[in-house]
């Protein structure tokens, strides 16, 4: 299939536009469902981390009140302990009575009971019910702690049933707590803690429940002075003063409607709403609620997540259920429970699951609107792209259409059409853009054409000139031809001039001959001449060993006679001091008068005989040295004479070396002579050769004349293809 | 009367044997400072320094040779009642000569003042200049430059 250049450009732009559209559409919608899963899973798990997290938090700020609680409540301890060591101690009065009229911590009346009266330091503690009449000691610890709550119980058995005789604890407003019961065994008919520590002298906390308020609670034993209990003390804080507890409550909001409450878990008052939203459901009991299908869910949550923290401290119980609401529709609804064991407590993040689905479905309508929107701009631009493609398509196309145009005019021969055209095109080298295609093809082009212009005029006249020189070519070979003529008949002359020359080299070798027997017997001369040479050289080696042998012995001839020289030397030097002594002699004798005058005689005696000696060694010391100076120059003649001898044995032995030289190479000229004999033989052979080769040569010429006239005939060939090329240029209009 | 005779430039002189209390071999003498030219120096004799003048140099010009035959004569001046000694430097004194004070004549190239040698000895064919010793210790300014040598003192 064969398209043109606009259109395959164009479909290319198109078919890669649409198709990368059509792509990102397929691919938008194939991953669509799976996003918006994805999406509603991370907002559920979300959800469900948050909703944890603010569960965690109610505990946690419950663990943190409990701590501030028991702190507090230790001090007030230390302060009770101080003010019964100051007051003295409690004590049981069994001759003085008291009625009290008792209740259960619910607020259940039991009825009136007698009582022996409890004491401190003496003082009874009268049961006074009234909050406007003053109380002795729970008041005045009141005074310092106004928070914290003081009951004084008295033991009534050895059970350790325990009533309440002295409280600022209201049982309603305005009315003390005084006669509530604490019993050995609870309504449940489990035993009590409270009592149970307590008849062991242990002191207890725990979070207790009086009259459907929630109190962090403290019992210390009361000992008389025997150390007998005979009853407790007890400090307690009520939970509903930590206004940040209730404040965190009311803080929290789950989507529309979901709250946080915290509800009790304690065996006396199981399903008591604590703390809720607003204190709206404080003091409620939600134990036995329950959904269309039989369900507790506060029954089973408080089980669950209080069995849960049995085996792990703050882990969280997540529980659904069908929940009734005011309006008495019933909805699935989500709890996430923790139960705080100190104080028997489950903090509950309860919400309704339809509101999270709210939730999910807008993120969900919000990601549709979104692709929706992204195909609509994807189709724009899928348009725009393919209105540009167009623009540069024709932008692409115009030239090369125009290039096209250009060579069809090309092929039809129209060159000079074709260059006056091409004028327009810019032809400054430098100017091109070699990055732009487009720019560099209409460029190149024009070079294309401007080259195969030249080169077409190169052809034509090439032809003319083919032709011509076809010519002079086929002249040439006529003159070949006759040299051809003349070579055969030199080479008949060669062939003589070949044949005198073997006969001039036989001869030659023959003379060789001679001369190698006349240079063998001049070796055999030279080589009696090196032997008489080498006899003088070991003469003359004689000779300097014996000139050496001379100067050495007339070397110690002249260390004598220096020798002879000291001692001439030491006798003068005799000859000298008995001079000296006659002297001083004679002097001497002269001074003594006539006794010295035989003396005198004598003195000038040995004056005379030292002055012979002086004489004599004088003689001595000048023939000596006339000796010295003749053996030195003897020494001198001697060496000069050994140096003689040895230059003479030195020349004579370099020419031995020449003479050596001489018969190596008059030996070495012997082989030679042999080779040029042989080789006269050889050249005598090959000119005979040269002979028969010149003979082929003349039959080889008359070929080469018959070789010419076929040669004639070629370039006339060639003349007439030169005339048809010269025919087919000329279509060519340069 | 013995004369020590010796040799200055090929003539011969002599000295009375009276004034030479010994002939001695030539030794180096050591040099004193603001001395004469012909004063070369002092020689320890006999544990006395003694100065010691070159006749060569004083008579000839030339400082004597310094060979064996060159002696040093120490003398003694008779007259002088410190017994004052000096030494002379002379060559060839290695001979005596016996003679009569008869024979001596008395010189008259020199003023007899001045001239050292105002008798000549005319002896076996031999003509010898007496060297007068007592003028030669006696001139005064020997004896001032002696006192001011062993004074230490220089000369002005």
């Amino acid at each position: 299939m064969k398209i043109s250049l606009r259109k395959g450009i164009l479909s290319l732009s198109i078919i890669s536009t649409v198709l990368t559209a059509a792509i990102i559409i397929l691919l938008t919608l194939f991953f669509q469902g799976r996003i918006i899963d994805l999406a509603e899973r991370e907002v559920d798990k979300s959800t469900m981390k948050s909703v944890k997290q603010l569960s965690r938090d109610l505990y946690d700020m419950c663990a943190s009140i409990d701590q501030a609680s028991v702190l507090k409540l230790n001090s007030a301890l230390e302060l009770y302990k101080q003010k019964i060591t100051n007051l003295g101690g409690f004590s049981i009065n069994p001759g003085l009575k008291n009625t009290v009229h008792t209740r259960d911590h619910f607020g259940e009346e039991m009825g009136n009971i007698q009582i022996p009266v409890m004491t401190l330091n003496g003082v009874p503690f009268a049961p006074l019910t009234d909050m406007n009449q003053k109380a002795g000691l729970v008041d005045q610890l009141r005074e310092i702690f106004p928070n914290t709550k003081f009951s004084i119980y008295e033991r009534l058995n050895p059970m350790g049933d325990m009533v309440c005789v002295s409280s600022n604890l209201e049982y309603k407003p305005g009315v003390r707590a005084v006669g509530t019961m604490i019993t050995t065994i609870k309504k449940s008919g489990k035993a009590s803690k409270i009592i149970k520590n307590i008849i062991t002298g242990t002191n207890y906390h725990n979070v207790s429940v009086f009259f459907n308020e929630m109190y962090i609670s403290l019992y210390v034993p009361i000992k008389n002075f025997n150390g007998d209990i005979i009853g407790m003390v007890h400090f307690a804080d009520q939970i509903k003063n930590y206004t940040k507890l209730q404040d965190m409550v009311d803080n929290i909001n789950v989507g529309e409607t979901g709250y946080a409450i915290l509800i009790s878990g304690d065996s006396f008052t199981p399903g008591l709403c604590v703390v809720s939203k607003d204190s709206k459901a404080n003091g409620k009991n939600l134990w036995n609620v329950r959904n269309s299908q039989g369900v507790y869910p506060v029954r089973n949550g408080v089980i669950n997540s209080k069995a849960l923290a049995q085996k792990y401290k703050d882990s969280v119980y997540i529980a659904h259920y069908n929940w009734v609401n005011p309006s008495g529709e019933e909805f699935q609804k989500a709890a996430y429970n923790i139960y705080y064991t100190p104080w028997e407590v489950m903090s509950c993040v309860t919400f309704y699951e339809y509101e999270m689905k709210q939730s999910k479905e807008l993120i969900t309508g919000q990601f549709k609107s979104l692709m929706y929107i992204s195909l609509g701009v994807a189709l724009v631009l899928v348009l725009i792209l393919i209105y540009i493609s167009i623009i540069f398509t024709r932008l692409l196309v115009k030239p090369i259409n125009h290039i096209k145009d250009l060579a069809i005019m090309m092929a039809d021969g129209n060159i000079a059409e074709v260059t006056a055209q091409l004028s327009q095109i810019e032809q400054d080298e430098s100017k091109i853009n070699y990055n732009n295609e487009i720019e560099t093809l209409e460029f190149s082009f024009s070079k294309m054409i401007g080259n195969l212009s030249k080169l077409i005029y190169q052809v034509h006249k090439s032809g003319i000139e083919v032709s011509s020189s076809t010519v002079q070519i086929s002249a040439s070979a006529r003159e070949l031809e006759a040299a051809v003529a003349e070579n055969a008949a030199s080479t008949k002359e060669v062939s003589a001039t070949s044949k005198v020359i073997a006969d001039s080299s036989e001869k030659l070798a023959q003379r060789a001959e001679g001369i190698s027997d006349e240079i063998s017997g001049t070796v055999e001369l030279a080589r009696g001449g090196q032997d008489n040479l080498q006899l003088m050289n070991n003469a003359m080696t004689s000779i300097v060993k014996a000139a050496g042998s001379i100067s050495t012995n007339l070397n110690n001839i002249n260390k004598k006679a220096n020798d002879i020289s000291g001692i001439i030397k030491t006798i003068d030097k005799i000859s000298d001091n008995t001079t000296l002594l006659s002297l001083n002699a004679a002097i001497q004798a002269e001074k003594a008068g006539d006794q010295g005058k035989g003396f005198s005689v004598i003195a000038r005696k040995i004056n005379e005989l030292a002055d012979q000696t002086n004489i004599a060694t004088k003689d001595i010391e000048f023939m000596v040295k006339q000796m010295q100076s003749s053996v030195a120059a003897g020494v001198m003649e001697m060496d000069k004479f050994g140096k003689e001898v040895q230059k003479n044995s030195d020349d004579i032995f370099k020419l031995g070396n020449h003479l050596a030289e001489i018969i190596n190479r008059i030996g070495g000229i012997l082989p030679i002579i042999v080779d040029l004999k042989e080789n006269m033989h050889y050249q005598s052979n090959d000119a005979n050769q040269i002979s028969e080769a010149i003979e082929q040569l003349d039959v080889a010429s008359r070929q080469t004349k018959e070789a010419l006239q076929e040669f004639n005939k070629v370039a006339e060939k060639l003349n007439q293809s030169a005339q048809g090329l010269h025919t087919e240029v000329s279509v060519f209009k340069v | 009367m013995l004369v020590v005779l010796f040799d200055i430039d090929g003539q011969k002189f002599g000295i009375d044997s009276h004034y030479v209390k010994e002939v001695i071999p030539y030794v180096h003498s050591t040099p004193v400072l603001y001395a004469p030219v012909f004063v070369i120096g002092e020689i320890i004799y006999q544990e006395e320094a003694v100065p010691l003048i070159d006749l060569n140099l004083l008579f000839s010009g030339k400082p004597a040779d310094g060979y064996f035959s060159s002696r040093i004569a120490v003398l003694r001046l008779l007259n002088e009642p410190q017994g004052i000694k000096i030494a002379v430097l002379a060559n060839k004194m290695t001979t005596t000569i016996n003679c009569d004070e008869n024979e001596f004549v008395h010189n008259n190239l020199s003023s007899p003042e001045d001239s050292l040698f105002e008798e000549v000895l005319r002896t076996e064919g031999m003509r010898i200049q007496m060297t007068a010793v007592e003028k030669l210790l006696h001139r005064k300014d020997y004896i001032t430059l002696l006192n001011n040598i062993y004074a230490n003192k220089p000369v002005v």
